[in-house]
């Protein structure tokens, strides 16, 4: 019964505490440039756990992201339940699961996130002068995240591992 | 992939994409109220980022008094100049100070310090890439706090409450296209609106616009709110005026003004709750376009 329900709670549980303290750090206002460190996050758990856990993380991600961002409530939540969704197909279909799939994979949400962004912050209200942002601001902070991918592709595939060795100690396949 | 498209997760993503969907199209109609899965986030969360705040503060702090020892010495010595300078002008103080009290009674402006109630609050969330520097604070509803609330730190005005939620607020900042105030140059005694602008906003500037054309408005002079409208109290230090210049259209004139509050790194604010001639929820709101898309 541990096996079967309480590994995975914990590790589920885990997840989520991880998700609260990125999105924590990366919207701490002592820093003045930052990434948005629960788009690395969602997506390595989508390349981990799957398509069907990496949309429902996503739209964890993007309600955190929802309740700190000046855009409409709701967004951001459905953009990554979407886009944590299509990173584990990807995942699974089309790149392996490596740094590398983390960090492109990262780099193209962080890349769609940012060009939603801007077009809800700025781009809709066609404020002059708005496209410099999206070059000073928006691109170095959607290339920062995409960084910081390795990190969690490290720190979520061993807790995947871990929890993987406990749940099934022999090896076999259930 | 047909295999995940038929599946009951997939019909699960989808149920809770249409859930999303419809809290979207709640907050797009009630905008001045945080939805409920915001305040929930916000439950959660900002008693973490307020820990976090504290935290960061702390060791930022440490660190900065030791790497700044060296910036901090030529600080000391030029604030000694400027003490040495400051007290040549005192002699001067006492001859405008009783100029100011009979300027101030001619003109019949009130102190209003007296009528304020305020709400201290700490900046706890600033989005990387934040709509013209806004941010998060650690007070909400339960504090009192309502929408369209002024927001000042210890220097002057900083913005206004554009969303409440249980325990935080989201705060518009003075430095946002959407959010206009009513502005006064006290030397010259002439009314302009602030208003954001893109590239002045990345250096932590905004534009008084509507200055007559004649205006007489010069580097240095002090700006502060008129309190018209009644979103701001009056005599709310806004900032001071950088540089003049002509409009396009040629009718009017602009300023630059750099604000009085360091609004993009600003840590502490003070919410004004109630002040003498709030505005009532029927009043236009100051905000010329929705700040939320």
């Amino acid at each position: 019964m541990k096996q079967r329900y309480g590994y995975p709670l914990i590790k589920y549980s885990l997840y989520i505490l991880l998700l609260c303290l990125s999105y924590v750090v990366s919207s701490s206002p002592g820093l003045s440039f930052k990434p948005i460190l629960v788009l690395p996050m969602v997506v390595c758990i989508a390349i981990y756990e799957g398509e069907f856990v990496g949309g429902l993380y996503g739209a964890l991600a993007g309600v955190l992201l929802d309740y700190g961002a000046m855009t409409l409530f709701g967004i951001n939540a459905m953009l990554l339940l979407v886009l944590g969704c299509a990173a584990g197909l990807i995942s699974l279909y089309l790149l392996r699961s490596s740094v590398l799939s983390s960090l492109i994979l990262t780099g193209a949400v962080a890349l769609i996130q940012g060009l939603v962004s801007f077009f809800l912050l700025y781009g809709i209200w066609r404020l002059s002068g708005a496209s410099m942002l999206l070059w000073r601001r928006f691109l170095p902070t959607a290339l920062l995240t995409a960084i910081t991918a390795p990190l969690y592709h490290y720190g979520v595939g061993r807790i995947h591992r871990h929890f993987e060795a406990l749940q099934n100690p022999t090896g076999e396949t259930p | 992939m047909n295999e995940f498209l038929k599946s009951s997760r997939f019909k699960i993503l989808t149920g809770l994409f249409v859930l999303l969907f419809f809290f979207m199209l709640r907050a797009a109609a009630d905008g001045t109220a945080a939805p409920f899965l915001s305040k929930l986030a916000g439950l959660a969360i900002s008693p973490i980022q307020s820990l976090s705040t504290s935290v960061s503060q702390g060791v930022g702090g440490f660190f900065d008094t030791i790497l700044s020892a060296g910036r901090l010495a030529d600080e000391n010595e030029s604030l000694s100049a400027e003490v040495r300078q400051l007290k040549d002008q005192l002699v001067d103080y006492q001859v405008i100070k009783q100029e100011n009290e009979f300027l101030k009674e001619f003109l019949e402006i009130k102190e209003q310090q007296a009528h304020m109630a305020m709400v201290p609050a700490k900046v706890v969330g600033r989005e990387a890439v934040a709509r013209f520097y806004g941010f998060t604070i650690d007070k909400g509803s339960t504090s009192g706090i309502s929408y369209r609330d002024p927001v000042i730190s210890a220097d002057g005005l900083v913005g206004i409450v554009s969303e409440v939620g249980l325990s935080h607020a989201k705060v518009t900042t003075i430095l946002d296209t959407a959010l206009e105030v009513g502005c006064i140059d006290i030397a010259v005694r002439e009314t302009g609106v602030t208003t954001g602008d893109v590239a002045l906003a990345e250096m932590g500037w905004l534009k008084l616009s509507y200055l007559p054309r004649d205006s007489v408005a010069t580097p240095g002079d002090v700006v502060m709110t008129t309190g018209v409208g009644g979103f701001f109290p009056s005599g709310l230090r806004v900032g001071s005026i950088l540089e003049v210049s002509p409009e396009e259209h040629g009718l009017s004139l602009y300023a630059i003004l750099e604000p009085a509050a360091d609004i993009r790194h600003v840590t502490d604010v003070m919410v004004i709750t109630e002040f003498e001639g709030k505005a009532t929820a029927d009043v236009p709101s100051p905000f010329s376009e929705e700040v939320t898309p």
